[in-house]
């Protein structure tokens, strides 16, 4: 998992008053958690593009006075108008402890169906994973080559050394579906082509059966 | 036009529109949204037209979802009829929304596609928007 370290510094007075001096000036008010104490502190605003508007998923180190703690980026409220972080939630990420987060999913290839005119529907951009932080990689990789038009790929198979999927084994994570103007196209195509003549020709043969009957 | 299929109260009394929106405010199924600015009234014939800007320029490509729905009955009376005489008759269906609400959103086209389709649906709403995007959109 890749590791990104921020910088912050502890916040001696809580509380709402303090919290909005603490904006005002730029900075976002933040809590680590999951140890024996909470550690109230703040964030420069700036430092949240890293962790916030990316898709990836990282281990924050976060450098508080010289102390630092590993963390995962665990929740934040953002302003309902102008979407800027309001606060932000840490994790502490304790040794010989998993953690449950949400992966990113990461799509590779170019699916057959969509190739035919098929549209890939991506209904889970996130999969909730648990597993050891060091052993979590950087995105959950999907290789959609094979996927064809009405197939599917679900939670359940899914299969990573050390990383526990938690969402319901059959979610659907990636899907090729039907559009307007596709083409199914099967392996045993060949076969369905002389198939499809012969039945041309049989209806040719009754066709000028019927006409010469008529005359 | 949207509409509800039954109420509880044929009229309900006018209100007023207090505060920001505390649900609603975030993007939830697509990639790109417009959100309001300001508190209003939004009529179904607005959203209707807003959506119809939207499908055009798109040209029938990706995927719009509306998520506001006009709930509230707003009657009026007559023209040129004396005041009294009871509440008026049901004129038309409303979404009240408050600032930060999230009106229309978008996915399966490019992002230059969508703030254009997002600008001529903004266009036909009695609203200030503003454009968003998914925190998490790669390009």
């Amino acid at each position: 998992m890749k590791t990104v370290t921020i910088k912050g510094s502890v916040r001696e007075k809580i509380g709402t008053k303090h919290a909005k001096d603490h904006r005002r000036k730029g900075f976002v008010p933040a809590v680590i958690y999951g140890a024996d104490e909470n550690t109230h502190i703040i964030i420069d605003e700036r430092e949240f593009n890293k962790i916030v508007y990316t898709p990836d998923v990282y281990n924050v180190k976060i450098d508080v006075e010289g102390k630092e703690y590993s963390t995962i980026f665990q929740d934040a409220q953002f302003h309902p108008v102008t979407d800027d972080v309001l606060h932000a939630d840490f994790l502490m990420v304790q040794d010989g402890k998993p953690v449950k987060l949400k992966m990113p999913v990461k799509l590779t290839g170019s699916a057959i169906g969509v190739r035919n005119g098929g549209k890939l529907a991506q209904p889970m951009r996130r999969v909730a994973v648990k597993g050891m932080i060091d052993a979590l990689p950087d995105g959950i990789e999907i290789d959609i080559t094979k996927l064809r038009i009405g197939q599917s790929i679900k939670v359940g198979t899914l299969k990573i050394d050390g990383v526990e999927f938690l969402d319901p084994e059959s979610s659907v994570m990636v899907a090729v579906r039907a559009a307007r103007g596709a083409v199914d196209e099967d392996l045993d195509g060949e076969e369905d082509e002389e198939g499809d003549d012969e039945e041309s020709s049989e209806e040719g043969e009754e066709k000028k059966e019927e006409a010469s009957s008529e005359e | 036009m949207l509409q509800p299929k039954k109420v509880k109260h044929r009229k309900v009394q006018k209100g007023r529109i207090k505060g920001n929106a505390t649900r609603g405010a975030e993007i939830s199924f697509g990639s790109f949204g417009i959100k309001t600015l300001e508190p209003a009234r939004i009529t179904s014939r607005q959203i209707e037209a807003a959506r119809i800007a939207m499908t055009r320029y798109m040209k029938r490509e990706g995927q719009v979802w509306i998520r506001i729905f006009p709930d509230t009955p707003i009657t009026s009376k007559p023209a040129e009829v004396r005041m009294g005489k009871g509440k008026g008759a049901l004129d038309h269906w409303v979404a009240k929304v408050k600032p930060g609400r999230i009106l229309f959103e978008l996915d399966g086209v490019k992002q230059e596609i969508a703030q254009e389709a997002l600008r001529l649906a903004a266009q036909k709403l009695p609203v200030k928007t503003k454009f968003v995007v998914r925190r998490d959109y790669v390009g």
